[in-house]
């Protein structure tokens, strides 16, 4: 949403806006932990092409050029030291040592970066676990085997749910292996984050009704059809899907991916710990009996501090 | 109680195989986004009906939301 003020033209807006939620570094390192090579390319490409595909429709079917020039948001990715409006280029790029710029990015990556993430990542878990328990593998090979009806219902389901990246891949994983074909699997996992109902109303607001429909429209159709060309990839190769992803990559010894698995939960704890207090509060607030406020505990607001340009 | 049991059980499979990669992708993804200037993207889209599609889709692929 913030290209469109950067000035950038509505297909250009598009086609980043399907793509980075359609695709990160993120999920493609857990598309190939969990689903497997073919998947961990595939699933890039062809999100760069669909992508591409709403864009390019949206340019050509879009009569009127929507470009506006506004400044971009250039605050400091580092400590936000400065907002980088009033201070050259070459000033603001040295306001930070790279040590401090690497540890910048450690430390979004660990802790807001992944706050954002662990709520989705974990439900797409539990989801993948059920799946798992309550599906009956004959079900799914009956209506969801393959072809086109089974890509259908993957779109009928991905485009209204709003899912990430990351949190579709393990549920990918579980209906692969309960005999979904790859082909459809890919299906869920670019419609599912490209689209969901609130964006969709977002989008509507801000790209317009008919741009809205365009995107729409050509992430169904490409999806679906590259979700039937990946399924003949795996057949010409004579792949399984559901073997690969079940002999799942055991190169790693177990004590070191358990030590993967346990940093991703302690990592965790922080929010865990936070979103319960928040819950706990909000529960007390309309069940509890008030509670006395305690003098001297009022939070202080820290005092509005012109932005002024780098660390002085 | 046999249920929940298989789900968790489930859950914490994938949970494991899938740990370290996350962590590289979230490593590689913070870094990232010190790295990538806003700026550059916005200079490097132009104008035009097809160019600027297309590097924005490219550009779009390794960004996480």
């Amino acid at each position: 949403m913030t290209l469109q003020k950067q000035g950038a033209n509505t297909g250009a807006v598009t086609s980043f806006m399907i793509s980075t939620p359609e695709s990160g570094i993120d999920s493609i390192a857990i598309t190939y932990a969990l689903l497997d090579p073919i998947m961990t390319v595939a699933r890039p490409v062809v999100a760069f092409i669909t992508a591409a595909v709403a864009g390019v429709a949206e340019n050509l079917l879009e009569k009127r050029s929507s470009d506006t020039q506004v400044h971009p948001d250039l605050t400091c990715p580092v400590d936000q030291c400065c907002d980088g409006v009033n201070c050259r280029p070459e000033d603001h790029r040295r306001h930070h040592s790279l040590a401090e710029k690497l540890w910048a990015g450690v430390r979004y990556a660990f802790t807001d970066f992944w706050n954002d993430l662990a709520g989705w990542f974990f439900f797409g878990l539990l989801a993948a676990g059920l799946i798992a328990v309550l599906i009956p593998d004959e079900m799914v090979k009956t209506y969801l085997g393959s072809g086109l009806p089974a890509m259908l219902f993957m779109l009928a389901v991905g485009i209204p749910l709003y899912i990430c990246a990351t949190a579709s891949t393990p549920i990918a994983a579980a209906l692969i292996l309960k005999g979904v074909s790859p082909g459809a699997a890919l299906v869920f996992l670019l419609a599912g984050p490209a689209t969901n109902v609130a964006a969709l109303t977002v989008m509507a607001g801000i790209i317009g009704k008919r741009a809205t429909a365009i995107y729409l429209v050509a992430i169904a159709v490409s999806t679906v059809v590259f979700g039937l060309i990946l399924d003949q990839v795996y057949s010409a190769l004579g792949v399984s899907a559901q073997a690969v992803v079940s002999g799942a990559a055991t190169e790693i010894p177990t004590w070191i991916e358990v030590a993967g698995a346990l940093a991703l939960v302690l990592l965790s704890l922080p929010l865990f710990f936070r979103k319960t207090r928040e819950a706990l509060r909000s529960w007390q607030r309309y069940f509890g009996r008030p509670k006395a406020v305690r003098p001297g505990k009022r939070p202080t607001s820290p005092p509005d501090v012109e932005p002024v340009c780098g660390p002085t | 109680m046999n249920f929940s049991v298989d789900v968790i059980s489930e859950a914490w499979l994938l949970l494991r195989e899938s740990g370290l990669y996350i962590l590289f992708g979230l490593l590689v993804s913070g870094l990232l986004r010190v790295f990538l200037n806003p700026n550059t993207i916005v200079r490097h889209l132009g104008k035009g009906r097809f160019k600027p599609v297309f590097k924005a889709a490219l550009l779009g692929i390794p960004i996480p939301l």
